[in-house]
C-alpha cells in the first residue's frame, strides 16, 4: 500500500484528465473513438469503485450491482414511460442508494473476507433476481432501447457526444474523489481502512463513514450504469451484472493504483484501450484477449502490487525537476 | 411424502461432491489463510483431463483415477511455488485479486484450447440407476457421494491423526510459534495447497461422468465452495462437511419448490442470513 | 471532578481483569497507573475509552456518564489515549495520522492542519511532519501516538507505556513533554514501568494487583508501602522486553 494522500503533487495527471478529451478527435474512425468512450467510462466507474473500496481497503466484488441498477432503472422508465435518461438517472441514483444503504448496513461490518464474499453473494441475489422478474425487467432477453437520436434521450448517432458525456463522468468523479482527499470524510475513511480501532479512538465514526462513502461510490457507479445503457443501448443481466465486470473495477484500480485519486484513471486509460485493441486483434482465438489480460493483472500484483501510479509519478516529479533545472541554467 | 424425500436424498448426494469442493478450500483457507477464487478451476482442469483421458485412451473416470490425481496434486503444487508462496505476506485484498485473475487466466486458457463447447462422458454407468427402497438414485451419483464423504473423512482423520496433520492445525493455528517448534512453515503450506487442489481435482472426476466440462464449469463451484465454507464456520473440516450437504439440501428443495433459476439465489440468501445472524458459520466454534 | 471511576468491573468470562476499582480524578492534575503486568491497567484504560464495555459499576466523566458509550462518541467528549503498542496508520504521514484526530473537533482541513502541526510541536516532532509513520522509529512512534491523542484536543488523556523501550535520554525528553501538556490544562493518567519517570511525574498513584486496587496515595507513600513492595517490587522486574 503506498501513501493515499499524494494529492499535493496533482497538477501532471489533472493536465492529462483534462486535456484527454482531444484525443477522440483526432482519432480516425469510429472504432477508435467507441475505445475512448469505454476508457472514459470505465475510469470514472473504476474511480467510483475506488472512492470506497481503494481508500478503506475492503474490496467490493459486486460493483456490478450497481452498475446493474443504474442501467436498468434509467432504461425501464425510458422503455416503458418515455422517462428521460437524464431522469432516469437520478432515479437510478436514488435506487442505488438505497439498496447501498441495506446492503452496507448488513455487510460493512463484516471482516476482510466476509465483507468481500458477501459483495459477491449481494450481486448475485440481484442478477438472479433481474432474471427472474421477467414483468419488469424481460429476464434474460434484456431490453434493447429504441434508437431516438436527441439530446433529451442521451442518444447521439456520432460517438463524440457520447466522449464529452463519459469524460465529464470521469472528471466529476475524480473532483469528487479530490475533494474528499481533502476532507473530513477521505481521512476518517483512509484511517478506518488502517486501523479500525485506532480510527474509532480518535474520535471517528467507523460505521457512519463507510457508509457514507459506500453509498456515495455506489450512487456514482450507478450513474455510469445508465450511461453505459445509453451508449450500448442494449441491457442483459448476466453481461451488465457479471462477476468479470464486477472484477474489472478492481482489475482497473489496481492497476493504476488503488486508494489514489488518479490510480484508477491511469489504470484505464492503460488497460481499456490495451483490453479492446486486444479483442479486436485476437478475436480469432476466443479467450485469447482476456487470458493476456489476466496474465498482466498477475504480473502487477506480483510485481508492481501498489500499481503504475507511483512510478509514473516520480517519472513525473523527475522530469519537472529537471526542466525547473535547465530552466535555471 | 415420498416426493420430498426424493427431493431431500437427491439434495444429500450432491451436496457430497459439495463438500469435498469445500473441504479442499477450507483447508487452504485454514492453514496458509489464502481466500482461492480459482479453487473451482482446478475442478474444471480435472473434468477436462478425464475426459481427454476417456476420449484418447479409453480409460473411464475411475480407471484415470490415480493418474489425474497425480497430475492435479503436480499443477497444485507448481501453482503455490510459482505463485502463491510470493503473496503469504501480501495483503489480503492483493491475495483475492490475485486468485480471482489466477481464475480468469485459467478459464480463458480452457476457452481456448479447448472451446466453449460442452465435452460429456458417456460411460455405461452414466444412465445406470441404484434403487434403495421406494428411491431411485443415479448410480455415478451414489459413487461420487460415498467417495467424496470418504475422501473428506479421510482428510480429517489425516489431520487429527497422524504428526504431519498435527503440524498443519499447529500452523492453522499459530504459525509463527508452529515456526518455533521446528515447523517447515513453506512446505507445510505447499503440502495444503496441494492437498487442497488434489482434493477438488478427485471432486471434478466424480462428476466427470455426470455433469460436462466446459471453460465456466468451475466458477460456479468456487462461488459454491465459499459459501459452504463460511456457513461451516471458515476453516473447520466438519463444518465444511456439513455446509456441503445443507448447501445441497437447499438448493435441492429451492429447484423443486422455486424453480431452478432459484438455486443459486437460494444458497446466498443463507448465505447473507448466516453471515448476519451467525458470522461464526452455523457449525462453527465462537 | 473530571473523572470517576464507581466500583468498576470487568470480566473476561470468568475471569475479572478490573475488580471494584474506584477513585477519583480532579481536572489538571497527572495520575500514575503501576502494577505488575496483567494487573489490569490496560483493561482498564479500555474500560475508561468504550473499546471494552464494563461488566459492573460507572465511569462519569466531566459530569456526565460514559459507560456505555463508544469509543469514537468518548473521544468525542474529550478523553485520549495513546497505545502500549503503537499503532500508527503506516501509510499516512505522521502530520496526516494527527489530523485524523484532528477533524474530531473541526470539518476545515486548514485548522485540522494546524491542529495537527501544533500536537506534532508540542512532542517535537513536526520536523517529521511528512514523514509515512511506517518509516518512523520507535521513539518517534511513540511521540506519534501522544500527538495522535492530543489532536483531538482532549481534556483528559491516558497514555499508556509511552516510554517502554526508550533510551534513558528519550526518557528524560519525554517526562519533559509530558509536563508541557500538563501544564496546558490537560488531566493525564499514566502507566508506566519506568519508577523514577512515573514517580516524578504523578502528583498521587494508583497501585493495581491481579486487578483490585490495592493502594493509592503519594508517591512517597506508595513507595514506602509494604503491599507494593511486595506485590510489584517483588515479583516484577524484567518488563523491559515488553516494548
Amino acid at each position: 500500500m503506498i501513501n493515499k494522500l499524494l494529492s499535493k503533487n496533482n497538477s501532471v495527471l489533472w493536465i492529462i484528465a483534462l486535456a484527454s478529451i482531444i484525443v477522440p478527435f483526432f482519432l480516425p474512425n469510429r472504432y477508435f473513438q467507441d475505445i475512448a468512450v469505454m476508457t472514459f467510462l470505465w475510469a470514472g466507474l473504476a474511480c467510483s469503485w475506488n472512492l470506497y473500496s481503494g481508500y478503506c481497503n475492503r474490496l467490493s466484488i459486486g460493483h456490478a450491482a450497481y452498475l446493474g441498477i443504474g442501467a436498468y432503472s434509467s432504461t425501464l422508465l425510458y422503455v416503458n414511460f418515455g422517462i428521460s435518461p437524464w431522469i432516469g438517472m437520478l432515479a437510478g441514483g436514488a435506487i442505488s442508494a438505497v439498496a447501498a444503504l441495506i446492503i452496507g448496513g448488513t455487510t460493512l461490518r463484516l471482516k476482510g473476507t466476509f465483507f468481500v464474499l458477501s459483495t459477491i453473494a449481494f450481486a448475485e441475489i440481484l442478477k438472479v433476481m433481474t432474471i427472474t422478474s421477467k414483468d419488469i425487467t424481460k429476464g434474460a432477453l434484456g431490453v434493447f432501447i429504441p434508437y431516438e437520436p436527441g439530446f433529451s434521450n442521451m442518444i447521439w448517432a456520432s460517438k463524440i457526444p457520447y466522449a464529452f458525456l463519459t469524460w465529464i463522468y470521469m472528471i466529476i468523479v475524480l473532483l469528487i474523489c479530490v475533494k474528499m482527499e481533502r476532507s473530513k470524510l477521505g481521512y476518517s475513511l483512509i484511517a478506518v481502512g488502517e486501523n479500525q480501532e485506532a480510527a474509532e479512538n480518535l474520535g471517528v465514526n467507523s460505521s457512519r463513514t463507510m457508509l457514507i462513502a459506500f453509498v456515495m461510490s455506489a450512487v456514482l457507479t450507478s450513474f455510469g450504469g445508465t450511461i453505459y445503457a445509453q451508449y450500448i443501448m442494449f441491457i442483459e443481466p448476466t453481461s451488465v451484472m457479471s462477476l468479470m465486470n464486477s472484477i474489472n473495477f478492481i482489475l482497473l484500480a489496481i492497476t493504476g493504483g488503488m486508494g489514489t485519486a488518479f490510480g484508477p484513471m491511469v489504470g484505464s486509460f492503460i488497460l481499456t484501450p490495451i483490453s479492446n485493441l486486444l479483442r479486436g486483434y485476437l478475436s480469432s482465438v476466443s479467450g485469447l484477449h482476456t487470458f493476456v489480460l489476466g496474465l498482466i493483472l498477475i504480473a502487477i500484483l506480483l510485481f508492481r502490487p501498489d500499481g503504475i501510479l507511483p512510478q509514473l509519478k516520480l517519472f513525473f516529479n523527475g522530469l519537472i525537476k529537471k526542466s525547473k533545472a535547465t530552466k535555471g541554467v | 411424502m415420498e416426493q420430498i424425500l426424493q427431493v431431500f436424498i437427491s439434495g444429500i448426494f450432491s451436496g457430497g461432491v459439495y463438500a469435498l469442493v469445500s473441504v479442499g478450500l477450507a483447508l487452504i483457507f485454514g492453514i496458509i489463510g489464502l481466500v482461492n477464487f480459482a479453487h473451482g478451476e482446478y475442478l474444471m482442469l480435472a473434468m477436462y483431463f478425464a475426459y481427454w483421458m476417456y476420449n484418447i485412451i479409453g480409460l473411464d473416470p475411475y480407471q484415470s483415477l490415480l493418474i489425474n490425481l497425480a497430475v492435479m496434486a503436480i499443477i497444485g503444487y507448481l501453482t503455490y511455488k510459482i505463485i502463491m508462496e510470493r503473496v503469504l505476506e501480501a495483503d489480503h485484498s492483493i491475495q483475492i485479486i490475485l486468485t480471482l485473475a489466477l481464475s480468469m487466466v485459467l478459464q480463458n486458457l480452457a476457452l481456448m484450447l479447448w472451446k466453449a463447447d460442452y465435452r460429456n462422458i458417456r460411460i455405461d454407468m452414466t444412465t445406470d440407476t441404484t434403487h434403495i427402497g421406494f428411491l431411485t438414485l443415479s448410480t455415478p451419483r451414489v459413487v461420487a457421494f460415498v467417495i467424496a464423504i470418504g475422501a473428506s473423512v479421510l482428510l480429517y482423520m489425516f489431520l487429527q491423526k497422524t504428526y504431519t496433520g498435527a503440524a498443519m492445525r499447529a500452523v492453522a493455528q499459530n504459525g509463527k510459534a508452529a515456526q518455533l517448534m521446528g515447523i517447515n512453515l513453506k512446505r507445510t503450506y505447499g503440502l495444503a495447497f496441494t492437498i487442497g487442489i488434489t482434493l477438488v481435482g478427485l471432486a471434478g472426476l466424480l462428476l466427470s461422468p455426470i455433469y460436462p466440462a466446459f471453460p465456466l464449469v468451475g466458477s460456479n463451484f468456487s462461488t459454491l465452495a465459499f459459501i459452504v465454507v463460511v456457513i461451516g464456520g471458515l476453516t473447520s473440516i466438519p463444518g465444511a462437511i456439513m455446509g456441503g450437504l445443507l448447501i445441497g439440501v437447499v438448493e435441492s428443495f429451492a429447484g423443486y419448490f422455486a424453480g431452478p433459476a432459484y438455486q443459486q439465489a437460494a444458497y446466498f440468501l443463507l448465505f447473507i442470513l448466516v453471515l448476519i445472524f451467525k458470522p461464526n458459520g452455523l457449525f462453527g466454534r465462537s | 471532578m473530571l473523572l470517576k471511576i464507581d466500583s468498576v468491573t470487568k470480566k473476561f468470562g470468568g475471569l475479572s481483569a478490573v475488580s471494584d476499582v474506584s477513585f477519583e480524578l480532579e481536572e489538571g492534575k497527572i495520575l500514575g497507573l503501576i502494577g505488575p503486568n496483567g494487573a489490569g491497567k490496560t483493561t482498564l484504560f479500555n474500560c475508561i475509552n468504550g473499546t471494552l464495555p464494563i461488566t459492573e459499576g460507572t465511569i462519569t466523566f466531566n459530569g456526565e456518564q460514559i459507560s456505555g458509550k463508544k469509543s469514537y462518541q468518548i473521544a468525542r467528549l474529550g478523553i485520549a489515549r495513546s497505545y502500549q503498542v503503537t499503532q500508527p496508520f503506516g501509510n499516512m504521514t505522521t502530520l496526516q495520522n494527527a489530523m485524523v484526530g484532528a477533524f474530531c473537533k473541526t470539518k476545515s482541513y486548514n485548522e485540522a492542519e494546524s491542529i495537527g502541526l501544533n500536537a506534532l510541536k508540542t512532542v517535537q516532532l513536526d520536523h517529521k511532519a511528512e514523514i509515512v509513520a511506517k518509516h518512523l522509529n520507535l521513539g518517534e512512534r511513540k511521540k506519534l501516538e501522544i500527538a495522535k491523542a492530543l489532536s483531538t484536543q482532549p481534556k483528559l488523556l491516558l497514555l499508556d507505556e509511552v516510554m517502554a523501550g526508550l533510551t534513558s535520554t528519550e526518557v528524560q525528553d519525554m517526562v519533559k513533554i509530558i509536563r508541557e501538556i500538563n501544564a496546558t490544562g490537560i488531566t493525564i493518567i499514566i502507566i508506566e514501568h519506568i519508577m523514577e519517570a512515573i514517580m516524578s511525574l504523578s502528583e498521587r498513584i494508583i497501585v493495581l494487583n491481579f486487578g483490585k486496587k490495592i493502594m493509592e496515595g503519594t508517591p512517597d507513600e506508595v513507595s514506602n508501602d509494604q503491599r507494593v513492595i511486595e506485590a510489584y517490587f517483588g515479583v516484577d522486574e524484567g518488563d523491559e522486553e515488553y516494548a
